[in-house]
């Protein structure tokens, strides 16, 4: 049995031109245009997807959120939010939430939930209210009756004071001692004949009549101190009368005013026990409706604007409504919330602030809510890489959910930044199906990374990016053609059409047997055939239009690859397409820019002596290779060392280099191409320049699939094609690439006319004689390749390599010569 | 400030301010009145001597409100705190006044507060005196009005403040006599400034005598100004006093030597019910009305 490093190519032939690009064919999707499809209304090849967005949404059990994961344009942010709006819209609308103040703490606003559609009218009648008790109260205060009432509290007080001052008055005046007002407080002088006595009066007195004075003044001024300590008492004894005439007064209009709300919302025992803490609250706080100081009133003091009311005195008896959800109107059903720009603040709500004279100053009526407010009761869609990048969003989401309540922080508080003392609204209880959407990569790196994660999203909703090319998928995927073309308004696509766009999405797919699933792509391509099909005033959208729409996709994104071919083209970058050459092979590689990708050949060669049996990467050795390019040469070694010369040691030096590669260089797909440079050196069997080499290979010197191989096989043809196609030129590929092949029409064209080959290839040997055009060769049964092929000039290399070694070895001054030899 | 007085017949109000008293509504009562009658203000600040005087010697304290300690008084401490006091009444007479758009000077002196004030008015002044405050109010005003000199014009006394936005009536008490011109003609300018209604109180015996009172106010007031009246009893403070709770005025006229002010007793029940600034002009100014 041949091995994979000798099996021939005798048998291999180019591909076909119906293996290049598998057509499809306009006559078996059986219709003339799509208006005569009945369109999609679901995704189609997404039945793991549709199946887990069904269960996540439906179980009602802790951690059951959902992720759905896929590339972008797959449809699952649509698929997604048209399932659950629809699921929402039958669901019973969860309760509203308000938030108000909190009488005892009035840092810590209280929330307050409400039945669904009464959170508004609740806040409508606190506002009533309010406005009536700001008219009703102060006409009380004005009254005959409350004046005298007040006025005589008033006199009493001032009376009672002066009865205090007076008695002791009287009795410093007996003793000849003045009470006297300072600007400090009060003092005792004593006095001579009306008149205080002056200090030189004072010092000249006997020693006795001082001391008897001193004396007097110390007694005296034990009277005053206790008068002076009796006075807060007696003004806060008058400020409790005047607190009780006031609650005496007002209290049957705050009755009426609040019966007439308790009424409204008889049954709603959380408002009915709200109203009663109001009612303690307006009479203890009756003096917020008394007129403002003339100042306030004349608007000398400019009053910042404040978050709700006119006037922020009484804003403690208002409502914020955090969420309502009108059962009568536009908000039926639970909630189904997209947050575009997940925020922290707009994911977990905020507390704003206003300036006012160069502080910052906040209340209940300033909360406002995040969408984890909006979405309770519901369903909250988020896109995951966003929630990820915004600082502090994830650990806020996690928080929320893990705790079912939803806390407002600020940033600011997360950082410790702020030190000023702000609200502490009381945390909302929180019941949310949360779906995150984002790409596979960020799935699987949190459930790595993140040990939250698993507990939080347990529902996988997994988009998958392809679909069979089965027959009975083309003729669904002609319905979701239809689907589009109906509702983006686009014209119809006759057959023709659609077949082009099936092919361009196998081509997408990068596989002929499968058709891509991203829809977002697929769509682009739709309403741009439309456009070009009506630049052609067809009324129908053929394939004409979507090749159109193709090329014109290319033409925009290709200038990159056109600077690149022409540098080839012009000879800057060494690439040659006719001749031979020793230790010489064309690989290929492909690069990505944006959505856009090309191929492009690049030259790639080996040079070989006598050594240590070290085979260097110039790519890795200039931290220009990456690990799998890496990994792709070490396995040219390991190739090597297994297939010759297996009795001596290894003794060869090579070094091999992308040429002209100033990026970096990574995958294994050219393994195969630097292994054919290789054997070629060693063999010094000259390579066929007209041909061009991809695939990786694995130490047993089979060839195996790559990416891009499309691409690829256009970047050469390309090249090829503006020097001039000769016949003789062609692309090695894997084998097991072929079923991935969807070749450009032109490369197709080209190989019809036999101008262009593709060469399937499943081992070492059969590329290296396809390439230099000698058998590879295999071990006879003497274990020995024959000396003329490959196979045997790389073993007879390899020898000389090893006993040329030995030689050095054994005396260093032949060792030199010999190697000349060699 | 220039000496306004010298270049005409500008009347003055002279404002006597001293360290411990509230200065405030006296200020505020001196625009108010100022404003109506286009007048410029004097603030008179009085260190007193007798202050000085205690705080020389070696004992002297002072106690404050609701402290049972009392601090030692030095002489450095008063004039510090005088000079604090000064600073505080000038800063308030200039927000006041400057707001209202009225002239106005303020000095410093030394001495005795009655004994400057006396010093310094002259005969068609005005003089504005603190009110009611906290302690020694009421028996300290008496012993100032009785010893207020004869010639000025009127007295004013800040009786407390008004309800802060609120705008009461102006009320003129008339007894009949011969300050009921005065009176009457300060009630209205004030009450014009003010756009305010006047409340007429007429203290009068008889209906003849009460009928002229009004007879005499109708004549002359201004057509547009409102005018209430209400009618009382001589030696009725307490109707009277009762009146002005009810009336809650913004400014009260009357006449020092007539019903019911003439009495200190019930001066200070009416001012105290008042609880607004009370002008009491002075009986033989009368031809100074306007």
């Amino acid at each position: 049995m041949a091995t994979a490093a000798s099996k021939g190519a005798t048998s291999l032939s180019p591909l076909t031109p119906e293996m290049l690009r598998p057509l499809c064919d306009p006559r078996s999707l059986g219709f003339k245009t799509t208006a005569e499809l009945q369109p999609i209304d679901t995704l189609i090849g997404q039945e793991r997807a549709l199946g887990a967005l069904r269960f996540g949404s439906d179980i009602d059990q802790p951690g059951y959120n959902l992720f759905a994961l896929g590339p972008q344009g797959t449809g699952r942010h649509s698929t997604i939010h048209s399932y659950l709006k629809e699921k929402a819209s039958d669901a019973v609308a969860p309760d509203d939430w308000v938030y108000v103040h909190n009488f005892a703490s009035a840092h810590r606003p209280k929330a307050m939930r409400l039945t669904a559609g009464s959170a508004v009218r609740f806040r409508d009648s606190m506002d009533e209210l309010v406005e009536d008790l700001r008219h009703a109260i102060p006409e009380v205060f004005q009254s005959d009756e409350y004046r005298e009432r007040r006025r005589a509290i008033d006199m009493e007080f001032e009376e009672t004071q002066e009865r205090a001052f007076e008695e002791l008055n009287k009795k410093a005046k007996e003793q000849d001692v003045a009470i006297l007002r300072t600007p400090m407080g009060f003092a005792l002088a004593p006095m001579s004949e009306g008149q205080a006595i002056k200090p030189e009066v004072f010092n000249l007195l006997p020693k006795e009549q001082k001391e008897a004075i001193e004396e007097k003044i110390s007694e005296l001024q034990k009277d005053l101190t206790a008068v002076l300590e009796k006075l807060p008492l007696l003004q806060k004894q008058h400020r409790v009368k005047i607190r009780d005439l006031n609650a005496e007064l007002t209290e049957s209009i705050f009755d009426t005013s609040i019966k007439a709300i308790a009424d409204r919302f008889a049954k709603n025992e959380v408002i009915l026990e709200r109203l009663t803490e109001v009612r303690k609250d307006l009479v203890d706080h009756v003096e917020l409706f008394l007129p403002q100081n003339e100042d306030e009133a004349a608007g000398a003091v400019p009053r910042s604007p404040t978050a709700r009311g006119a006037d922020p005195r009484f804003n403690r008896y208002l409502v914020n409504v955090m969420i309502s959800n009108d059962v009568d109107g536009d908000r039926k059903g639970a909630p189904l919330v997209t947050e575009d720009h997940p925020t922290l603040a707009n994911v977990v709500g905020r507390i704003e602030h206003i300036a006012q004279f160069g502080a910052l100053m906040t209340d209940f009526t300033m909360i406002r809510p995040g969408a984890l407010h909006r979405a309770n009761g519901g369903y909250l869609m988020l896109d995951a890489r966003k929630v990820l990048t915004e600082p502090f969003c994830w650990e806020a989401l996690k928080r929320a959910l893990r705790s079912n309540t939803i806390t407002i922080v600020s940033a600011a508080e997360e950082l410790s930044l702020a030190s000023t003392i702000s609200l502490e609204p009381e945390p909302i209880p929180l019941k949310v199906k949360v779906v995150l959407i984002g790409e596979r990569i960020l799935y699987y790196l949190l459930s790595t990374l993140d040990p939250d994660f698993a507990e939080l999203f347990k529902v996988e909703v997994d988009f998958d990016e392809e679909l069979p090319r089965s027959a009975e998928n083309v003729e669904l995927y002609a319905r979701l053609i239809a689907s589009i073309a109906s509702r983006e308004r686009l014209q119809p696509f006759n057959a023709s059409g659609v077949a082009r766009v099936i092919e361009e999405t196998a081509r997408l797919a990068g596989d002929a047997e499968r058709l891509s699933l991203k829809i977002g792509q697929l769509a682009d391509l739709l309403r741009e055939a439309d456009f070009w099909a009506a630049e052609a005033k067809r009324k129908t959208i053929a394939a004409a239009d979507v090749d159109r729409a193709v090329a014109e996709q290319i033409h925009r994104a290709d200038r990159i690859r056109e600077r690149s071919h022409e540098a080839i083209e012009r000879g800057t970058v060494l690439i040659d397409t006719e001749g031979i050459a020793t230790g010489q092979v064309n690989g290929l590689s492909v690069i990505s820019l944006g959505s856009f990708s090309f191929g492009r050949p690049s030259r790639i060669t080996v040079r070989v002596r006598v050594g240590s049996g070290k085979v260097i990467d110039i790519e890795r050795e200039t931290k220009l290779g990456g690990p799998l390019h890496s990994k792709g040469v070490l396995i040219l070694s390991g190739y090597l060392a297994a297939n010759y010369a297996r009795d001596v040691p290894m003794s060869l030096w090579a070094s091999i280099v992308f040429e002209q590669s100033y990026g970096g260089v990574d995958g294994d797909s050219a393994s195969s191409a630097e292994l054919y440079a290789l054997l070629s050196a060693l063999a010094e069997a000259p390579i066929s320049q007209a041909l061009a080499v991809t695939g990786s290979v694995n130490q047993y010197g089979q060839i195996q699939p790559i990416g891009g191989v499309n691409e690829k096989i256009e970047g050469f043809f390309d090249v090829c094609k503006a020097r001039g196609l000769s016949g003789s030129q062609g692309v090695l590929i894997p084998a097991s690439n072929v079923k991935h092949l969807m070749l450009r029409p032109d490369v197709v064209a080209a190989a019809k006319e036999g101008k262009f080959s593709i060469y399937p290839v499943e081992t070492i040997g059969q590329g290296i004689e396809l390439l230099t055009g000698t058998p590879a060769g295999e071990r006879g049964a003497e274990g020995v390749f024959p000396p003329d092929s490959i196979n045997g000039r790389v073993e007879a290399r390899l020898m000389r390599f090893a006993e040329n070694r030995k030689l050095f070895a054994m005396n260093d001054g032949e060792t030199e010569k010999a190697n000349e030899n060699t | 400030m220039t000496d306004l007085r010298q270049a005409g017949k500008i009347p003055r109000i002279v404002i006597g301010l001293r360290a411990g008293a509230d200065f405030d509504p006296s200020v505020g009562a001196a625009t108010t009145l100022a404003a109506a009658i286009k007048a410029e203000i004097l603030g008179l600040f009085v260190q007193e001597e007798a202050m000085f005087d205690l705080a020389g010697l070696p004992f002297a304290r002072v106690s404050k409100f609701g402290s049972t300690k009392t601090t030692p008084l030095t002489a450095r401490l008063m004039a510090a705190a005088m000079t604090r006091s000064a600073e505080m009444c000038r800063r308030a007479l200039s927000a006041h006044a400057d707001k209202a758009q009225i002239r106005w000077s303020f000095s410093i002196e030394q001495g005795e507060l009655p004994l400057t004030l006396k010093g310094n008015v002259v005969a068609g002044d005005f003089l504005v005196l603190s009110g009611i405050g906290r302690g020694l109010g009421a028996a300290q005003l008496i012993d100032e009005l009785r010893t207020v000199p004869s010639e000025i014009r009127g007295i004013v006394i800040a009786a407390g403040q008004k309800s802060a936005g609120q705008k009461g009536p102006v009320v003129a008490i008339d007894d009949g006599d011969v300050s009921g011109e005065l009176t009457l003609s300060l009630a209205r300018q004030v009450a014009k400034a003010a756009n305010a209604t006047i409340e007429l109180f007429v203290v009068a015996s008889t209906d003849a005598e009460a009928e002229r009172i009004i007879e005499r106010a109708r004549t002359m007031i201004e057509p547009a100004q409102r005018l209430i009246i209400k009618r009382f009893s001589p030696r009725a403070p307490e109707a009277i006093a009762s009146a002005l709770i009810r009336g809650d005025p913004s400014f009260v006229v009357a006449d020092r030597e007539g019903e019911p002010f003439h009495d200190d007793e019930a001066a200070i029940k009416l001012l105290r019910a008042a609880r607004a600034p009370v002008v009491l002009v002075r009986r033989g100014n009368s031809a100074d009305a306007e």
